[in-house]
């Protein structure tokens, strides 16, 4: 029965011993760091894509049909190409990069697109300049969707991320760890390191939105100073 | 300060405004701007601002500085009382025109949490404080009770002796209690 499921207090355990083990750290931010890269990455990268085809109609029409490909096809396609064209330790953190970048760039978008046109229109009247509309209305208008897809991604990126070692089986990762439980049957290890995915993912959505938080904030204060 | 429409045509869609306006303006201190409602006011105000480009006809004489109070506030959600006029002028000037206004207590308060007709003097603040040639203000009294009328319109007569203000209204005492001239809009159309 043991093989099937474990007990949670079984898997309790587990986590408590494999806590005790330096091994244990050593794998949790080996992956932390590699999918935390992929994310921050993604985020960068799909922040850019946005404002550059928000700027320009035909950017927009370029890259939007290759966003919606990447978007749809299955996780698992793009990790075996990757193995084919990168290193195994490289795959995780362009896995996690792919399946934040779309979602970063379409909320971004469509957010932009949705910014008020009657703020639009009375900042116009008023002459500000390109750089006030970006600080005063485009950046506070899209932030909380901004937030909403931060938060989303998170759980995206883990989840490819770890999909992508268990495949790839990089050395010191969790999804390698995930990869041997199955294998040797060891049904406590795999929902111990589970669990530990999971809650890797809460920290880390919690990471972000205090983040996010604070540098809103900030940049709130700045702007009325 | 002169301004003249010639021949202007203007429509949204199907919906011709102006088939063939043609007029000249006098604006010194305040002129009131007056006619039916969708007649074309907020049209005419914004022809003149250059928001609206007119199918044909030409507009002379308005200034390229100009200031535009829409009919509605249109002010910055995220942004506090004071910072929706900042967003015009320095934060000295800012506060002095809420306080003009008689909103210096609730500078730090968002929008949302003002009542209409707090929020239209903070509007009107922020038209206020922007520098340029001549105001125009679309039914800027709009959701004040009487009293605070009456305060409002002190302060446009006291701004109106540095730059002329055209204002749109539909109603014909605010007209007369504010402005020294009262145009209708009709008066300028071509008669059918």
């Amino acid at each position: 029965m043991s093989v099937l499921i474990a007990s949670p207090a079984v898997v309790a355990k587990r986590i408590v011993q494999l806590m005790g083990t330096a091994d244990f750290w050593v794998k949790t931010f080996y992956s932390l760091f590699g999918i935390m890269k992929g994310y921050l990455l993604g985020v960068l990268a799909g922040v850019l894509l946005a404002v550059l085809t928000s700027v320009s109609k035909a950017l927009y029409s370029f890259f939007k049909p290759m966003l919606t490909v990447i978007k749809t096809t299955p996780v698992v396609s793009f990790i075996i190409l990757a193995l084919v064209w990168m290193s195994k330790t490289q795959v995780p953190v362009f896995i996690s990069f792919l399946m934040v970048l779309p979602i970063i760039w379409a909320n971004l978008t469509t957010a932009v697109r949705e910014t008020d046109p009657l703020l639009l229109e009375m900042a116009k009247a008023y002459g500000f300049s390109p750089l006030k509309i970006l600080h005063r209305i485009y950046v506070p208008s899209v932030l909380p969707t901004f937030l909403t897809a931060l938060t989303t991604s998170v759980g995206f990126a883990w989840k490819a991320g770890i999909a992508a070692e268990v495949i790839s089986t990089p050395h010191n990762s969790i999804g390698t760890q995930l990869y041997n439980a199955k294998v040797y049957l060891e049904t406590a290890d795999l929902f111990a390191w589970t669990v530990v995915v999971i809650l890797l993912s809460m920290l880390f959505e919690k990471g972000i939105i205090f983040a996010v938080g604070k540098i809103s904030g900030k940049a709130h204060k700045g702007e009325s100073t | 300060m002169k301004i003249e429409l010639q021949n202007v045509c203007m429509a949204y869609d199907d919906k011709i405004i102006f088939s063939d306006l043609t007029c000249t303006l006098h604006l010194d201190g305040i002129t009131a701007l007056m006619g039916e409602s969708g007649g074309g006011k907020t049209t005419f105000l914004r022809l003149l601002c250059g928001l609206e480009t007119p199918q044909s006809g030409k507009i002379c004489g308005m200034p390229k500085k100009y200031t535009f109070m829409f009919q509605e506030n249109r002010l910055l959600p995220w942004a506090t009382a004071l910072e929706n006029v900042e967003t015009v002028c320095n934060a000295e000037a800012a506060a002095d025109w809420l306080a003009a206004v008689g909103l210096a207590k609730e500078a730090d308060r968002l929008p949302s949490v003002l009542s209409g007709g707090m929020q239209r003097r903070v509007a009107l603040a922020r038209a206020l404080a922007h520098e340029s040639d001549i105001l125009l203000l679309d039914e800027p009294f709009k959701g004040l009770d009487t009293a605070l009328r009456s305060d409002m319109i002190q302060v446009l007569q006291k701004q109106a002796k540095s730059r002329p203000i055209l204002l749109v209204t539909h109603d014909i005492q605010e007209a007369r209690e504010c402005a020294a001239d009262i145009l209708h809009l009709q008066q300028f159309l071509p008669k059918a």
